[in-house]
């Protein structure tokens, strides 16, 4: 704080933050595209939110279309499905950053103590091919799997054994597992591979000093591993937090293939606006719907960063 | 120092690249428009644009009339929704405007392709864009007459209901009534017969073995036909016979253009007015039964609710009978001359609702040139040739016409090498100007437009719902319907126990209050209809 106030009394600092900006220059050059990008993509199109409390003319455009107050929003609080879809969306998502974070870092362990490179290689190579599948293809991977009349559950494991096949798309209760197994078993790679990056980054020597010391490997874990890995869990959960009010359409309208007697546990905010407004194009709702999702995550995001601030400042997002 | 130079030529060459990439995506996407010719009509169409509106302002009082030069005209462009985009396009396109030509008709066009897959975004775009507008656009597979009028995406055509009394006379009242929202005239439909009746069509080999072909076109009730479905499965295990179970007529139905079924009137609307809520009627829970019994039997197509429940599953060989609808059998046939060869069996009569109006021709709020746009849709619905170039393309290139006056693909093209789309006539505003396509049925066209003199109506024909004051409640049970009415339709669930959850649900998410506001708008339209 002091060498800012000094910096800003010398008379000498435009000419210093120019050179600065000369010696940087080729790296803002390097991140212009991205900040572009950012612009055009992320920023300029919040102007459209206006719209989420207008009644949008397709006729007057934007602008001149009239205000409608918080009518937009009614429609995702008028029935029962407003307490389904906040408590799925909120639910899974809290499932999945508990599960999916500590299944990832486990994983990204296992593989930073294993020697063998080309085995290494191989795994994290392994891990991630579920992150690259399409939705769809993984709805029709299930449904291979749970197809009452063909699916391989049902023909390869109930009915050998002599137990009774199960309806799987028409009983509810299945389906929280289900869906917490297939995102666990698409995210988790792709997630590994960030804490594994951040691993194979820490300082060797403190391991080193540790089995010097006589440290076990669980030692090392619980010591070392876990502790430096604290910043980076902590970034990726606020983030995760920001989305708490967002879910992943395919997982939840592709993979259940959209069956009604699953919507007790598969409606989420943004399956049911898609199946609300499907044939409308109702623009105001839709984006209010969106809007609403924002807002939330935005909030939770600050509440955490808050807490996590005042609990261990260093490792607050801002 | 190095370094940096290098970083800053990287940087400087991945900004020229973007850059290069963004135009080249630009046009590209221009291309994947099939508007390769739209820049230059869109040039000449701001040129005369001025033109065309000092000749408006001159001709105002006496309706649309040509500019002296075609130069000069206005383009209209035209929706086109096309599977795949089709090559045929600036051929057609030359071809009707050398013919919109030499009619004097004062106006061009300029066809746009719109992936049928993703017709809701694309048009969504367009009747948004006011920099280059799309003109003329069918609400069909895109949304509703209420909705896009709802949206304003469409305008009014009330002022041209004189100008081209003659168009609008080709229509019944009634069929023109399904197009208006309070009286105003917001569309021209789609020529049809617009009444249809269900059979069931079932593989002529297994109809053989049975004993049963012969009986082709008899009127059978839903217990005949269970027993023609389990007697053919005895000896075809193999099958399914049924795909959709989810079928209006068949269950006597006119759902006021609600495919929820939220308030509907029996009998498909014949003889009655009064609106009921069908999931609480013996008849929906009588159908249920049957449905689980039609499970039961094997019946039914394997994981209903995981596929995609349409004819394909027929053509494809898992079914090997199904409902299908027309006007006729002669017609219903023709339609389904391409797959296997069946037998019907007639399952209801010769009906019209106004779900029967397939799709309406609108002009966008965003339009420049209304009349122009109006003057083209006119000639579409009116003129032979304006509507066989968009509905068959070139005579010679992409169609021939045998001597019985069939349109036939060229020689060594079928529907899938077809440079323009032929299999869409019922798309446009009037394919009954155009020509049956590879069809024996030649009086494919005349009988459809005969085919209202012999049908009976639906009192709502004509009745469109405003849904505005419930739309909140319409929400909701939208999803209450396909929560629960697949699984029962399919008769995959237990009967009474998740009808009553069913019905309870419906009635918590509103579906009285939606019943109420239906029958109060109903008997407005009523009372509109005897003065």
């Amino acid at each position: 704080m002091q060498k800012a106030k000094r910096t800003r009394k010398n008379p000498g600092t435009k000419k210093q933050t120019a050179k600065k900006l000369r010696k940087y220059m080729p790296l803002y050059l390097l991140s212009l595209p991205g900040f572009i990008y950012l612009i055009i993509n992320n920023y300029l199109p919040m102007g459209g939110l206006i719209l989420a409390f207008k009644k949008y003319s397709f006729a007057k455009g934007i602008i001149e279309s009239p205000w409608n107050g918080i009518q937009n929003f009614t429609f995702l609080f008028g029935s029962k499905w407003a307490k389904i879809m906040f408590r799925n969306t909120i639910c899974y998502n809290l499932v999945f950053l508990v599960l999916g974070t500590s299944f990832a870092i486990f994983v990204a362990i296992l593989l930073s103590v294993i020697g063998h490179k080309l085995a290494k290689q191989t795994y994290q190579t392994l891990i991630l091919i579920p992150h690259l599948v399409s939705t769809v293809l993984i709805g029709y991977l299930v449904f291979a799997f749970l197809s009452e009349k063909n699916g391989f559950i049902n023909n390869g494991i109930l009915m050998p054994i002599g137990a009774k096949p199960v309806s799987w798309y028409t009983q509810a209760g299945y389906w929280p597992v289900i869906l917490v197994i297939v995102q666990l078993w698409r995210s988790f790679g792709f997630q590994s591979i960030v804490y594994f990056a951040t691993i194979i980054g820490f300082d060797k020597t403190y391991y080193e000093a540790a089995v010097m010391d006589g440290a076990s490997v669980g030692q090392q874990i619980f010591r070392i591993t876990l502790p430096l890995l604290k910043p980076t869990v902590i970034i990726l959960i606020i983030m995760a937090l920001g989305r708490m009010f967002a879910s992943d359409f395919g997982l939840f309208y592709q993979v259940p293939q959209n069956s009604g007697l699953l919507y007790s546990v598969t409606t989420t905010i943004d399956t049911f606006v898609y199946r609300t407004l499907m044939q409308d194009h109702d623009v105001g709702r839709s984006l209010a719907a969106g809007f609403l999702q924002s807002i939330l995550g935005f909030v939770v995001v600050m509440i955490t960063n808050a807490v996590v601030r005042k609990v261990d400042n260093e490792s607050a997002l801002f | 120092m190095k370094k940096k130079w290098t970083a800053l030529f990287l940087t400087a060459a991945m900004v020229i690249s973007a850059a290069a990439c963004g135009k080249d995506s630009g046009s590209t996407g221009n291309a994947g428009n099939g508007a390769a010719a739209n820049t230059a009509a869109d040039s000449e169409k701001q040129e005369t644009d001025e033109g065309k509106e000092e000749a408006d302002k001159q001709e105002a009082a006496s309706g649309f009339v040509a500019a002296k030069d075609p130069a000069e005209w206005p383009v209209v462009s035209i929706m086109y929704p096309a599977p795949s985009e089709f090559p045929a396009e600036a051929s057609v396109e030359n071809a009707l405007n050398e013919y919109l030509v030499s009619i004097n008709a004062g106006v061009k066009a300029d066809i746009v392709q719109m992936s049928i897959g993703d017709l809701s975004t694309q048009l969504t775009l367009a009747l948004s864009d006011n920099t280059n507008p799309l003109d003329l656009f069918c609400w069909r597979f895109y949304s509703t007459l209420d909705g896009c009028v709802k949206n304003e995406q469409c305008i009014s055509l009330e002022p041209y209901l004189e100008e081209y009394a003659d168009m609008w006379e080709m229509f019944p009242e009634r069929v023109l009534m399904t197009q208006q929202i309070d009286g105003v005239q917001y569309a021209v439909p789609s020529v049809d017969s617009y009444a249809t009746y269900e059979v069931y069509m079932l593989r002529k080999e297994i109809a053989e073995e049975l004993g049963i072909a012969d009986r082709d076109g008899e009127e059978i009730t839903l217990e005949e036909m269970t027993q023609i479905m389990k007697d053919a499965k005895a000896i075809h295990p193999e099958y399914a016979y049924m795909i959709n179970t989810n079928d209006d007529p068949v269950q006597g139905l006119d759902s006021l253009g609600n495919s929820n079924w939220l308030g509907v009137l029996l009998n498909r609307g014949v003889g009655t007015t009064e609106i009921v809520n069908y999931y609480e009627t013996d008849e929906f829970r009588d159908f249920c039964y049957l449905m689980k019994e039609w499970n039961e039997a094997g019946l039914l197509c394997d994981d209903p609710l995981n596929n995609s429940m349409t004819i394909e599953q027929y053509n494809n060989d898992v079914a090997a009978g199904c409902y299908v609808g027309g006007y006729s059998a002669d017609y219903i046939k023709a339609l389904v001359s391409y797959t296997y060869d069946n037998v019907q069996f007639k399952l209801t009569d010769l009906v019209g609702t106004s779900a029967s109006v397939l799709g309406g021709w609108m002009i966008s709020s965003v339009c420049k040139n209304p009349d122009a746009a109006m003057k083209l849709l006119y000639l579409m619905t009116t003129d032979e040739n304006v509507a066989r170039y968009i509905i068959l393309g070139v005579e010679g290139e992409t169609y021939t016409v045998d001597e019985e006056g069939i349109a036939r693909y060229p020689e060594g093209v079928d529907s899938k090498t077809s440079t323009w789309n032929l299999t869409f006539p019922w798309y446009w505003p009037n394919q009954c100007l155009s020509l049956p396509l590879e069809t024996d049925f030649t009086a494919y066209y005349t009988d459809m437009l005969d085919a209202p003199n012999h049908a009976q109506f639906s009192s709502a024909m004509g009745f469109i719902f405003d849904s505005t004051n419930v739309y909140d409640q319409m929400a909701a049970c939208a999803t209450v319907v396909a929560e629960y009415r697949p699984a029962l339709l399919y008769g995959l669930v237990d009967v009474d126990e998740y009808l009553e959850k069913f019905n309870q649900e419906l009635k918590d998410a509103g579906i009285d209050e939606i019943i109420a506001e239906e029958q109060k708008q109903f008997d407005a339209f009523l009372e509109t209809l005897q003065e």
